[in-house]
This record gives C-alpha cells, sequence and structure tokens, in this order.
C-alpha cells in the first residue's frame, strides 16, 4: 500500500508495528479495561495528526470534561488550547443522544464543523455509552444489540462519508449487553487495537495488540505499551517477533583477537570472527565480567569497535572501580564515548522496553562489540521461561545481522566441575563460540582454569589452560610460569571434581 | 481605603456583564466549561436540571449578551461556543466571576446575589404589574 493511503498514528513505535500505518479512513476501534489508555491513545492520535502531519482533528467526549481533557493532555506536553485558537482542533462535548441524532441527520453540525476545519481525524471517547441512547425512540439497551450495532454502523459510515479517519474507543465491561455491543463493535470496525493492563510481580504492565486491520498488514501479537508524562504513549514490540526488514543474514570472514591475550586467541583458532556469538560459563567470582570489559577495552583501543557493557547486577559506578583494581581504565573509555554501559534494575525489567534500550544504544553508538552481564539476572527478572528465550534468541538475531561481536556472561552454579553447561537455560547451541571459565581444585588450593569447548567455523584447541587475574586483567599462563607447583598438563580431569596428577615419567620435561 | 465587601464588588461585576438570573449563570458555566458543546436545550435543561423554557430563555439571553456563539440549528440541536467579551468591562467582570466561582464560598456568594437580584426583579415585576392594572382601571 503506498504510503500516502496509510495514516500514521504518530506514535511512538505504534506505526513500526502497523508497517507504516493505518488505512486511511478505515474505522478505528480502541477497546480495554478502565485505565488501560484508551483516552490517551486517541487523544495523542489528534495531537500527532495535528502537530506532525497537519491533519486537523476534532475529538468528541461524552463523560469527561474538556477542561480535563486539557488539562491531561498538558501532561504530556501537547498544548491543546493552542490547537484550539488555531482552529486544527475542536473538543466537543456531547451526549450519546445527540450524537446518535446528529448521525442520521442529513445537515449535520458535526460533519458540517468537520468540514469547515478540513479535519481529517476524529476521536470518539466511550462509544459504549451509545448503548443507552434511545435508538428511534426505543432504548438501545431495551431493544438490545443489535440496534447498538446499527447506531455503531450509522456513526461509522457518517463519519467515512465526510472521508473522515475515525477512531472510536470501546470500554470493556463484563455485562451480557456490554460483551454483545462489544462483539458487534468488533465485527463493525476496520481496524480493532486491544488495550490490556495486568500485573506482573505485582507490577502494573500496559500492552497493545492490534486484533484486526483490514487492508493491510501488521506485527501480530502482543506488545508493551508504556505511558509517561511529558511525553505520551510508547509501543515496544514483541521481542520474539523476528525484525521483517532484517530476515538476510549477513557473515563476515573477518578474525579478531579477543582480549588481545595471544595465547586466548590460539586457543580459540586464531581469534573470534565478526558477527559470532560467545557464552562464557563460569561460576561466580571466575572472572566473566574481567574478561567482558577486556574484550570492550581491546575493541575500543586496538581495533576500534564500540562497545557495550550491560549489566542487571552491578552499577556503572562499581563496574568502573572494580576494573580500575586491576589496571583497566574504562572511565577513560566511557569518557571517550568508546564504552558505554547500560544498567537496568532487574527488578523493574520490562522485557520489550529493554530490548527496546538495548536497540536504541547500539542504533545511537554505532556499537560493534557488546557484553551481556549476565544472564543469570535474566532469568531472574523475567519469570517466564518462554519470555527470556525469546529475548536471548532475539538479541542473538539483532547482534548477528549487525555483525557485531556479543558476549554473554552465564553463571553456572556448580562450584566445582561443570556437568552441565547450562543446566537452567540450554540454549549453548544457538551460540557460535562456548568459553568455560572454571575454578579447579588442586592440593589444597584453588585455581582458575579456561578451556574453549566450542568454536563455529574454528580448529579451536581442547586444553584447559590455567590463568590468573591481575593487573591487566586475565593472563593465560604458560607452561614454564604455572601458578601452581605443576603445569596443568601434569594432571587428568582438571574439569572434574576429582583431578588426577599423572605419573612423573609420562611428563619428565616438569620433573 | 475602606474595604468593599465582596457582596458590593459581586453586585458590580454581574451589573457590568447583565447577569440577572441563576439559571443565566448556570447555562453560561455549562457553555463555558465545555467550551465548545454539540446540544438541544432540552439536553442542557436536563445536565443542569433545569426546566427547558428557562435554559432555552437562557441561551437567548446569553446570545444577545455575547457571551455565546450559536450554530444554525439542526432539529433542535446547535453547537454552542463561549465567547469571551471584547468589552474590557464585561471581560473584567465576567473573569472575575468566573475566578469566584472557582471555590465553593465564592459560589455562594454568588448565587446569593443572583437570588437577590431575580427577587428583586420579581417584585419590581409585581408593581410593574399592579401600575398597569391601574392605569387601566
Amino acid at each position: 500500500m503506498a504510503e500516502e493511503d496509510l495514516i500514521q498514528t504518530g506514535i511512538n513505535g505504534f506505526d513500526n508495528i502497523l508497517l507504516g500505518g493505518i488505512p486511511r479512513r478505515n474505522t478505528i476501534l480502541v477497546q480495554g479495561g478502565p485505565g488501560t489508555g484508551k483516552t490517551v491513545l486517541g487523544l495523542e492520535f489528534i495531537y500527532r495528526g495535528i502537530t506532525e502531519f497537519n491533519e486537523p482533528g476534532i475529538i468528541v467526549v461524552f463523560e469527561s470534561s474538556p477542561d480535563k481533557l486539557i488539562r491531561d493532555a498538558a501532561k504530556f506536553g501537547w498544548d491543546f488550547r493552542k490547537l484550539q485558537d488555531q482552529n486544527k482542533l475542536q473538543i466537543i462535548f456531547t451526549s450519546p443522544q445527540v450524537l446518535e441524532q446528529e448521525m442520521r441527520s442529513p445537515d449535520s453540525l458535526l460533519v458540517e464543523t468537520a468540514a469547515e476545519m478540513g479535519a481529517q481525524r476524529i476521536f470518539v471517547d466511550g462509544v459504549g455509552l451509545l448503548r443507552n441512547s434511545p435508538a428511534h425512540g426505543v432504548p438501545v439497551i431495551v431493544s438490545g444489540a443489535a440496534s447498538y450495532r446499527d447506531t455503531l454502523q450509522q456513526l461509522m459510515e457518517g463519519l467515512n462519508r465526510e472521508n473522515l479517519t475515525a477512531m472510536l474507543s470501546q470500554e470493556i465491561g463484563l455485562l451480557r449487553e456490554s460483551l454483545e455491543s462489544q462483539e458487534a463493535a468488533l465485527f463493525l470496525a476496520d481496524t480493532v487495537i486491544q488495550l490490556n493492563r495486568s500485573l506482573r510481580n505485582r507490577r502494573s504492565h500496559r500492552s497493545i495488540e492490534v486484533v484486526k486491520s483490514r487492508g493491510h498488514d501488521y506485527e501480530e501479537g502482543e506488545h508493551t505499551l508504556t505511558i509517561t508524562d511529558g511525553c505520551g504513549l510508547e509501543v515496544f514490540r514483541r521481542v520474539q517477533a523476528p525484525l521483517r526488514l532484517n530476515l538476510a543474514q549477513p557473515s563476515s570472514m573477518a578474525r579478531r583477537s579477543v582480549i588481545g591475550v595471544e595465547a586466548l586467541d590460539t586457543l580459540i583458532g586464531g581469534g573470534i570472527f565478526d558477527g559470532s556469538t560467545t557464552m562464557v560459563v563460569g561460576v561466580s567470582g571466575v572472572g566473566k565480567t574481567v574478561l567482558g570489559t577486556q574484550l570492550l577495552r581491546e575493541g575500543a583501543l586496538q581495533q576500534g569497535k564500540r562497545g557495550l557493557l550491560i549489566s542487571l547486577d552491578e552499577h556503572p559506578a562499581q563496574i568502573v572501580r572494580n576494573a580500575n583494581m586491576i589496571g583497566l581504565d574504562l572511565q577513560e573509555q566511557i569518557d571517550a564515548g568508546t564504552i558505554h554501559i547500560l544498567f537496568e534494575s532487574p527488578q523493574e525489567l520490562d522485557v520489550d522496553v529493554h530490548f527496546a534500550t538495548i536497540v536504541r544504544t547500539i542504533e545511537k553508538y554505532d556499537i560493534q562489540r557488546m557484553v551481556i552481564d549476565g544472564m543469570t539476572s535474566y532469568s531472574t527478572a523475567l519469570t517466564e521461561k518462554g519470555v527470556y528465550r525469546d529475548f536471548f534468541h532475539a538479541i542473538v538475531a539483532y547482534s548477528k545481522h549487525r555483525l557485531m561481536t556479543t558476549f554473554f556472561n552465564y553463571e553456572n552454579p556448580e562450584f566445582l566441575g561443570i556437568s552441565s553447561y547450562m543446566p537452567d537455560f540450554p540454549v549453548s547451541s544457538i551460540v557460535d563460540n562456548l568459553i568455560l571459565l572454571s575454578l579447579v581444585e588442586l592440593n589444597n588450593s584453588i585455581h582458575r582454569s579456561l578451556t574453549v569447548v566450542k568454536s563455529r567455523g574454528s580448529k579451536h584447541l581442547f586444553e584447559s589452560r590455567e590463568y590468573v587475574i591481575g593487573q591487566g586483567g586475565i593472563r593465560l599462563l604458560s607452561e614454564d610460569d604455572s601458578a601452581v607447583s605443576l603445569p596443568f598438563t601434569r594432571y587428568s580431569s582438571v574439569l572434574s571434581r576429582a583431578p588426577t596428577r599423572h605419573a612423573a615419567q609420562e611428563h619428565p620435561a616438569h620433573e | 481605603m475602606p474595604e468593599v465587601s465582596l457582596d458590593l464588588l459581586v453586585e458590580g461585576w454581574l451589573n457590568t456583564v447583565q447577569i440577572d438570573r441563576i439559571g443565566d449563570w448556570d447555562v453560561l458555566m455549562f457553555v463555558y466549561r465545555n467550551g465548545v458543546s454539540l446540544f438541544s436545550a432540552e439536553q442542557i435543561a436536563l445536565s443542569l436540571g433545569h426546566r427547558k423554557s428557562d435554559v432555552g430563555k437562557a441561551l437567548d439571553t446569553l446570545g444577545d449578551l455575547g457571551f455565546l456563539n450559536r450554530s444554525r440549528s439542526s432539529r433542535g440541536i446547535r453547537i454552542y461556543r463561549f465567547v469571551k467579551p471584547q468589552n474590557p468591562a464585561q471581560h473584567e467582570g465576567i473573569t472575575q466571576l468566573l475566578k469566584l466561582s472557582e471555590k465553593r464560598s465564592g459560589r455562594l456568594v454568588l448565587a446569593n446575589s443572583l437570588r437577590k437580584r431575580e427577587l428583586s426583579m420579581q417584585v419590581h415585576g409585581v408593581f410593574q404589574k399592579a401600575e398597569a392594572k391601574e392605569k387601566e382601571s
């Protein structure tokens, strides 16, 4: 459909869900329970129409006083009085009976007003009240849903005749007549938008769904809706849906150093590919965040690649301080704009909003290396397993599409020895590389071990190498400078809970 | 300078805007609050709890005084728009009265003044009628 045949709502993020907009002159029904945002949606539809597309509009209200409407709109920064003075907006207060009579009248004043001001959009707030309006002398509530359907059809046709794109809001109730009339409205409207509000972890969550929309395609499913003072509505696409425009998957042959440590690059088969995803698995305190910090610094300092560290666990100030303690100056890179830290509290995490924030940050700063620290916090924040998986798949798909190098840190619950890579979230098959950071108990001391267990497209080494964390970050130890009296090569089953020391003659070089 | 009582001030403002009946004031407030309203006189009467005839009269009075614009009638329905008076004195009077009616105490003073005016108009009417009768006889 040509762009000019679509009417854009102008609501942040919503036109993307509508794949450009709604066909002009479609009658749009917005339905939902109290407090779901029906009126705000209608007001913003009119406001954006006037201010962004120069399409004058009319708002018809039955219950709420225009004064309150103007006051509420001001909360979002929308100056309705100014638009009224400019004759680009008319807020008309009326009753359902009068509106119903008006729509049957050949010389309707409402239609005349719309024509005079060149209105292209109209929002009628609370069409459900027409249920109680006497249709042809008989109250609809008595005559039933069929009459309500007639009244609604008259209203829709009347507005459509005048080339107005009408948005009607309808409150959802639980009474029988309410359900019947909802059904009537659902059938008659060309586009139906459903708004919901529910509690998730005792937190209020709003969502929006395009139930139907004649004449064009749209993104199906339930998307997150937020209402913010000073801004208005914002729609966040559900994360699991594949991006329609981004179906092609690019790939790269370019390999780059992970953290500037040659020994690690050798282990992983000669560096990592651009556009690859890596899962770093290890128990808490093993050095996953340090590895991530080094990855970003290597990218920023040596490869000219901007980095993003996403943390649900630690505040940026603490991340910077901890990195500084081992000689990794993150602040300098943050100040230079080559590394960014995105911190969000897992308690209030909304996955759709969070994903959109990540995408915006990546696009705004042209991020090419990203570390997500860590996946375990997502699993506690996103109680629904399916949503957690969807988020992970979406972020993998998105980073691959942009040929980003992405590291995910996953906290394995096992202290010594790993019997499963990711016991509560088996997605290791999705990532390209898998690095195990393990703790190993030798004699009576704990040591750190790094093993590359998977590296797609590379001849990686299946060796476990000891590493230490000191000034400059992670350093892989060579055979000669092992922190233990004997190097790892003198042991078998290093990653098990019970490593065994080889007999001395098998490794004479270390005797 | 002696303090002028609120009652006297209200009297003065009402004289300026030439509103004498509570019904007229209620209709004015209805139109003012709603900015642009699409109604029949009957519907307004229903909303305000006044008689249709009184609302009809009030709409005529307010239209004549220039406080509202009325569209043509479509089966008794009109679009009513509140209009701010151009005359500075009237503008000042209506602004003060609207401000006063924002608070309950102000509304009571205003209602009291309007009741007195209505009563005095009724008494005046009775005297006029009696005078006319006397002349006839």
